[in-house]
């Protein structure tokens, strides 16, 4: 059975082009532009990875929807890769060492993303 | 001590603020003594020259100045906080004392005979200066009232007259009548130029003050400006890295190899791009986002061993030796470690990128007297004397800086520069066209 990715993040043009860097690279791919949206998707659908987008709409919004995901007791133990625009620009320098507990999520990338290294992140988090 | 608070004294007296008064104090005492030795010396040799006098009243005047002389230099010396009010409060007491006993000193020496009274004039003058309003013409008028009362009083004889010499000045009305008009009109005139070029002076420095505050908030908003542009110019620009990406890593291989080339050249564009407004945003964020972090001493040497490892790898690919001089003990400095690990990193990736083939980079840490000043030299291409002025001016790329490595913004410089500045340190440029380039920085503090 091919595994589930739902991407939240509000550029379309983004979404699209992570669509098929994964799709073809052999996984189904659905999408939200809105965090709420985002959050729902992940309740109703439980796909198997989700990758956030931090900057939407709000500087910090994807770490709000982080803390959703994590709080439902149906999404919780989804992996979540974070996308950032320069780690610098939200004042959220991320330090895995430290804030493993604090922040949500298994991973940080940042924009621009190199499909090839964002496939390889992917199945690393899957198991492949 | 109370600060050039907006809004308060400093509106009405800029350039008056509490500590400068304070120096006035200060310089005050100092000209107090200048003056009770010269007069004590001065009418010591009088007397030495057999001159019949009353000296011990003179003597015995010089003795209180001294006296509270003293007092004033204690209470400068020993208080410890003050406000703009009670620095106004102490010299004025200062000032008025002074008036009374140089109209003591007159009466004694002579009177209206001896030609002391021009001395009231510096008076009149500091207190133009100093003071605020109409204060000058009240102490004006106060010095006016003295010195009336000394020449009526010896000449309707309520008090005595001291003779210096038998001229009989002090008992012709018309030579009193004559000489007080004339020092109460130079007094008032005094006042009257003095006030008047203070308020000019004022007037001048709150234009000053007000043209300031307006080019910080220009600075803000011009800031702002780049921020926000180049934020909302990044997103675009990685939507189509993006694109172009996905498109060549999805499809790369069902397009002629042409196409492949064009569209990797595309991405690697919208690369350079997307690094050019990094460090825009960067160079537009170090002055405000400088002030949230701390100082906190680190070993230079250390940073400077670290980053010279990082660049052996490049240094080597591209055939330049390194070559490194550094004391034998840590050099402790007290900065944002981070920021002068950009500006070493900018100086040695420049170092190292302008550079022949077979070409060194020299790297030397050394003590001044105090600081330290790191040179990082080269061997490269060099920079026109004529543009060694530009280089850390935003954007500024020399011809043969572009020919040698075409990707480059142009801000590193800027940036290196703005760093050391507000670290408190300088940097320094010379170079030799085709020969070679040292930039010399100083920081200062070290161990």
């Amino acid at each position: 059975m091919k595994k589930k990715i739902l991407v939240i993040d509000d550029d379309i043009d983004l979404v699209e082009a992570m669509r098929i860097t994964l799709e073809n690279a052999g996984f189904d791919v659905i999408d939200a532009q809105t965090g709420e949206r985002g959050v729902a998707l992940a309740l109703a659908e439980h796909p198997d990875l989700i990758i956030l987008d931090i900057m939407m709409g709000s500087q910090d919004e994807g770490f709000h929807v982080a803390y959703k995901i994590r709080s439902h007791e149906q999404t919780r133990d989804i992996p979540v890769i974070m996308l950032s625009a320069v780690s610098q620009e939200t004042g959220y320098a991320f330090d895995p060492e430290k804030d493993e507990d604090f922040l949500p999520v298994q991973e940080f990338i940042e924009k621009p993303v190199n499909p090839a290294a964002l496939v390889d992140k992917v199945k690393a988090h899957l198991g492949f | 001590m109370q600060a050039n608070s907006p809004g308060s004294h400093s509106e009405r007296l800029p350039f008056l603020t509490a500590s400068i008064l304070n120096d006035r104090i200060a310089w005050s005492i100092r000209l107090r003594w200048l003056a009770l030795t010269g007069f004590g010396v001065v009418t010591f040799f009088v007397r030495l020259e057999g001159f019949e006098h009353v000296y011990i009243s003179i003597y015995y005047t010089l003795a209180f100045l001294g006296g509270i002389n003293l007092f004033y230099y204690i209470v400068y010396r020993f208080k410890d906080d003050f406000s703009i009010r009670d620095e106004f409060i102490f010299l004025t007491i200062h000032i008025v004392l002074d008036v009374i006993i140089l109209t003591m000193l007159i009466h004694f020496a002579g009177g209206i005979e001896n030609p002391l009274y021009f001395f009231y004039i510096f008076h009149v003058i500091i207190s133009s200066i100093l003071f605020p309003g109409r204060w000058p013409y009240l102490f004006t008028s106060f010095v006016f009232v003295l010195f009336l009362l000394l020449v009526m009083g010896e000449f309707y004889q309520f008090i005595p007259h001291y003779c210096i010499y038998q001229s009989g000045f002090h008992d012709n009305p018309l030579l009193n009548g004559l000489i007080i008009a004339i020092f109460t009109t130079t007094i008032f005139l005094t006042t009257y130029i003095g006030t008047g070029f203070m308020r000019l002076f004022r007037g001048s420095q709150n234009e000053i003050q007000k043209l300031n505050r307006q080019l910080m908030a220009n600075e803000q908003e011009r800031l702002r400006f780049y921020r926000f542009t180049s934020h909302e110019l990044k997103t675009p620009v990685v939507a189509i890295k993006t694109g172009i990406d996905t498109v060549l890593n999805s499809f790369g291989s069902d397009l002629p190899q042409q196409a492949v080339h064009l569209l990797q050249r595309a991405s690697h564009r919208a690369g350079q791009m997307l690094e050019m407004l990094k460090e825009l945003l960067e160079l537009a964020r170090f002055p405000e986002q400088n002030s949230l972090q701390e100082r906190k001493p680190f070993d230079l040497r250390a940073l400077l061993h670290r980053l010279v490892d990082s660049f052996r790898e490049t240094a080597t690919a591209r055939g330049v030796h390194m070559d490194v001089h550094m004391p034998e003990d840590p050099v402790i400095i007290s900065a944002v470690e981070k920021d002068i690990q950009t500006v070493f990193n900018n100086l040695i990736s420049n170092a190292i990128r302008y550079n022949k083939k077979d070409g060194r980079v020299v790297i030397v840490l050394s003590h001044t007297s105090d600081g330290v000043t790191v040179e990082v030299s080269d061997t490269g291409i060099g920079i026109p004397v004529e543009q060694q002025n530009k280089i850390f001016e935003p954007f500024f790329r020399t011809a043969e800086a572009k020919q040698h490595v075409s990707d480059g913004t142009g801000l590193g410089l800027s940036l290196t520069r703005q760093i050391i500045e507000k670290s408190g340190g300088a940097i320094y440029v010379d170079s030799r066209p085709g020969e070679g380039t040292r930039f010399k920085v100083f920081l200062p503090g070290g161990n």
